[in-house]
């Protein structure tokens, strides 16, 4: 936590909240988080990354640091979850559709996404401390959950985690909110929709008869991310 | 209409499996007498000599002979059997070749240029619908097309006025049905905003909605809606915009350029379909593929039918023209689950084709249809070792006598069906290949859904990477006879791969028994055509 910056936090009365009608309503936010991978012996960083995130009423988006590699969640009106990977580089989106969700192993709940945990999850893991982060109450919470310890500061008005640390074969993966801001007023801007709809669109169920293709040689021995 | 005739060929069949199927232990005799009376009855056998009213071309993409057994396996296991005795419908068909699957530029090709070779008689390069060999890749130029475009058995069905029809599984814009009514240098082509800048050769949709004379397509079921409809509306079931930049809503022009025409998205809608008032029909039933037969009833949101009921209402639409018609029916899921290297659902897709053939075989004449069953390529899928007879075909290998399952030389138990590549390797597989997201441990892979706390649950299993296997893995019945298992694979990719090895092809009706012994792939178009008759 002592890494976080949250310059803006203050302005999070100002956020415009995102509708949600299944939950309460989510502030639309722009948020720049880093992964670390540390040693548990001496501390040291294995691995480090920063990736951003933005969620309004209907999306959620991310994007790694390079620029490249991002995904796109969208609530349809019918209360579908739409998603896709994007390869900005390529101005290529991979799509998943509904009807192959089970042959993926892809499955989608909004409150989720939109909160980088679900309400049960943060539920089963027991308030240890409340504190205040930039004007904001956060709450300090710990647990096991699937037989993984997990430890989550978690800020309430917001509705995301500030940092997330669990133990992986003897590695500590700590996930750090880095800055948060109203998502207007972010200097980092998440794709427009209109952008990548313009993207050349693959389904992902046809790469495997997109051997050739140039992209796709190319994504499917280089690529992948998850948060 | 000759009954003796009409009987024969499944006649043929049934004496091959007869007094097995059901005999849990057939004596000496069975066995002897069974394929004595095999042989007779082939020696009765009257080929249909005449013309064909009606040709309806079955492609289960991607099932090769290995997939052929297995599912006949499976289907015989479902109903109680032991499995290898069983035929699937088109199994009792009395004739059949062996269909080499070569492109021009391919050993191991793609679904483009086989069903291209099958629809033309001509076969052509990789991903190449319906255009000759001197058409490069991706050619943009619709004049270059157009001088090059190989007139398909469906086009020259309609020249006719005979009715014709397409229906798959896969997206109606995918190579297969594609192939039949659209000519293109690239099978992706499928809407206009998947064309680069500046190519004038139509997109597929649009190629298979502006095919309009004699009345144009009378049917077409599958999936593909947002290739169809413009980016400013929505997908009726999902709410997902759809993919035309050029802001036709092909959906309604299918209404509007066709009489008694309907257009349908949903299960409702399609049983509402009289096909006795409804000459033209189209049916998209998701925005991409259909679901796999095994999701399809349980995940759909809005209902869609199977690959059965869409033969049978398209036969019932297309039969009411005297003069015949040309219907192509695609399983086109078979490949997809194979690529993704899970047999359960390759099967289970292949025993709907069968049930879709038996439709075809109950609502026609043999006397005056031709019905061809065949693949566009093989799959790199293996049925090994040395099971028992009965034991279950996506189960661990238990021999004749044993009573616990087999094992290897580490001593490990192992699965009769397996995949020479793909993504059932069973190292320690990543997201990315600086593996940096681990997606599953060393060993048995499968369609988990990640749960886990901080899983967006986009993380599946969608490998591009491996850690070298270390062994094999301690399966379990449990482990390989789960839905979402993915059988082993020796080289890990990230899709199983298409495979070089023939085909097969079944037939019955008229000019079936031209299919004889191994035979290049288009030559499937020429016996289409001489049993309609289009070489006189």
């Amino acid at each position: 936590m002592h890494r976080i910056l949250l310059s803006l936090f203050a302005l999070i009365g100002m956020l415009p909240f995102a509708a949600a009608d299944d939950a309460a309503a989510l502030p639309e936010v722009a948020c720049r988080y880093e992964m670390r991978v540390l040693g548990t012996a001496h501390g040291r960083v294995n691995a480090s990354r920063s990736w951003y995130f933005w969620r309004t009423g209907s999306t959620v988006q991310t994007r790694d640091d390079d620029g490249d590699h991002g995904e796109i969640w969208e609530r349809t009106d019918k209360n579908v979850i739409a998603y896709r990977k994007l390869y900005h580089q390529d101005r290529t989106a991979v799509e998943y559709a509904p009807a192959d969700r089970a042959i993926h192993g892809l499955d989608f709940d909004w409150q989720r996404l939109a909160s980088m945990l679900a309400p049960k999850d943060l539920e089963a893991l027991k308030v240890s401390q409340r504190k205040t982060i930039n004007g904001e109450p956060a709450e300090l919470r710990k647990g096991v959950i699937g037989g993984q310890e997990l430890e989550v500061t978690w800020l309430t008005q917001t509705r995301l985690p500030a940092s997330i640390k669990k133990t992986v074969q003897g590695e500590i993966h700590l996930l750090e909110l880095q800055e948060l801001r109203p998502i207007e007023l972010a200097p980092w801007h998440p794709t427009p929709i209109e952008t990548i709809d313009a993207y050349r669109q693959i389904d992902a169920t046809d790469l495997g008869d997109m051997e050739n293709d140039p992209f796709v040689k190319k994504v499917l021995h280089e690529n992948g991310h998850h948060h | 209409m000759d009954l003796l005739r009409k009987a024969l060929p499944a006649a043929v069949a049934a004496l091959v499996t007869a007094g097995i199927a059901h005999a849990a232990d057939p004596t000496p005799q069975d066995w002897f007498k069974n394929g004595q009376a095999t042989v007779k009855a082939s020696k009765k056998l009257d080929p249909v000599r005449s013309r064909a009213k009606n040709v309806i071309l079955f492609i289960g993409d991607g099932m090769g002979i290995s997939t052929i057994t297995a599912s006949r396996i499976y289907d015989g296991q479902s109903k109680g059997g032991h499995g290898e005795e069983n035929s699937l419908s088109f199994e009792k068909f009395p004739y059949s070749a062996l269909s080499k699957t070569y492109s021009v530029d391919q050993q191991t090709p793609d679904s483009a240029p086989t069903m291209t070779a099958m629809v033309t008689g001509v076969k052509t390069i990789g991903d190449s619908l319906s255009v000759n060999q001197y058409v490069a890749h991706s050619e943009p130029s619709a004049s270059v097309v157009s001088a090059n475009r190989l007139t398909t058995i469906l086009e020259q069905a309609k020249a006719r006025r005979l009715s014709v029809g397409v229906v798959s599984t896969a997206r109606i814009t995918h190579a297969t049905p594609a192939a039949c009514y659209a000519h293109t240098a690239n099978r992706d082509w499928e809407a206009d905003s998947d064309k680069p800048d500046g190519a004038t050769v139509p997109d597929i949709a649009a190629q298979l909605i502006d095919f309009n004379f004699n009345g144009g397509i009378d049917v077409a079921l599958g999936g593909g809606r947002t290739r169809f409809i413009p980016n400013t509306k929505l997908d009726p079931e999902y709410g997902v915009k759809g993919k035309r930049k050029d802001n036709r809503d092909l959906t309604q022009d299918w209404l509007a350029t066709r009489t008694n025409a309907a257009y349908v998205w949903n299960l409702a809608d399609f049983h509402s379909v009289d096909p006795n008032k409804v000459d033209h029909l189209l049916g998209l039933f998701e925005p991409s593929h259909l679901h796999y037969e095994a999701d399809r009833v349980s995940s759909d949101k809005a209902g869609e039918p199977s690959l059965t009921e869409m033969t049978a209402k398209a036969i019932q639409i297309l039969q009411k023209n005297g003069k015949g018609y040309f219907l192509m029916v695609e399983a086109g899921r078979i490949d997809h689950a194979h690529h993704a290297g899970n047999a359960y659902r390759a099967l289970t897709d292949t025993q709907q084709l069968s049930e879709a053939v038996q439709a075809a075989v109950n609502a026609t004449d043999p006397e005056e249809t031709l019905i061809i069953v065949t693949a566009d390529h093989s799959h790199t899928f293996t049925i090994g070792g040395y099971p028992r007879r009965g034991n279950p075909i996506l189960g661990l290998i238990q021999g004749v006598g044993a009573t616990s399952p087999d094992r290897d030389l580490m001593g490990l138990p192992y699965t009769t069906l397996n995949y020479a590549n793909g993504p059932g390797y069973t190292g320690a597989s990543y997201a990315d290949g600086k593996k940096a997201n681990p997606l599953q441990a060393a060993g048995p892979k499968s369609f988990t859904i990640a749960t886990a706390p901080w899983a967006s649950g986009s993380e599946g299993h969608l490998p591009n990477a491996y850690d070298p296997a270390t062994g094999r893995p301690a399966l379990t019945q449990a482990i390989v006879q789960n839905s979402n298992y993915l059988q082993e694979s020796i080289i890990p990719l990230n899709n199983e791969t298409h495979a070089a090895e023939d085909v097969a092809i079944l037939a019955t009706g008229p000019k079936a028994y031209l299919f004889r012994g191994i035979i290049e792939q288009n030559v499937i178009y020429h016996v289409m055509a001489e049993a309609f008759g289009f070489n006189h």
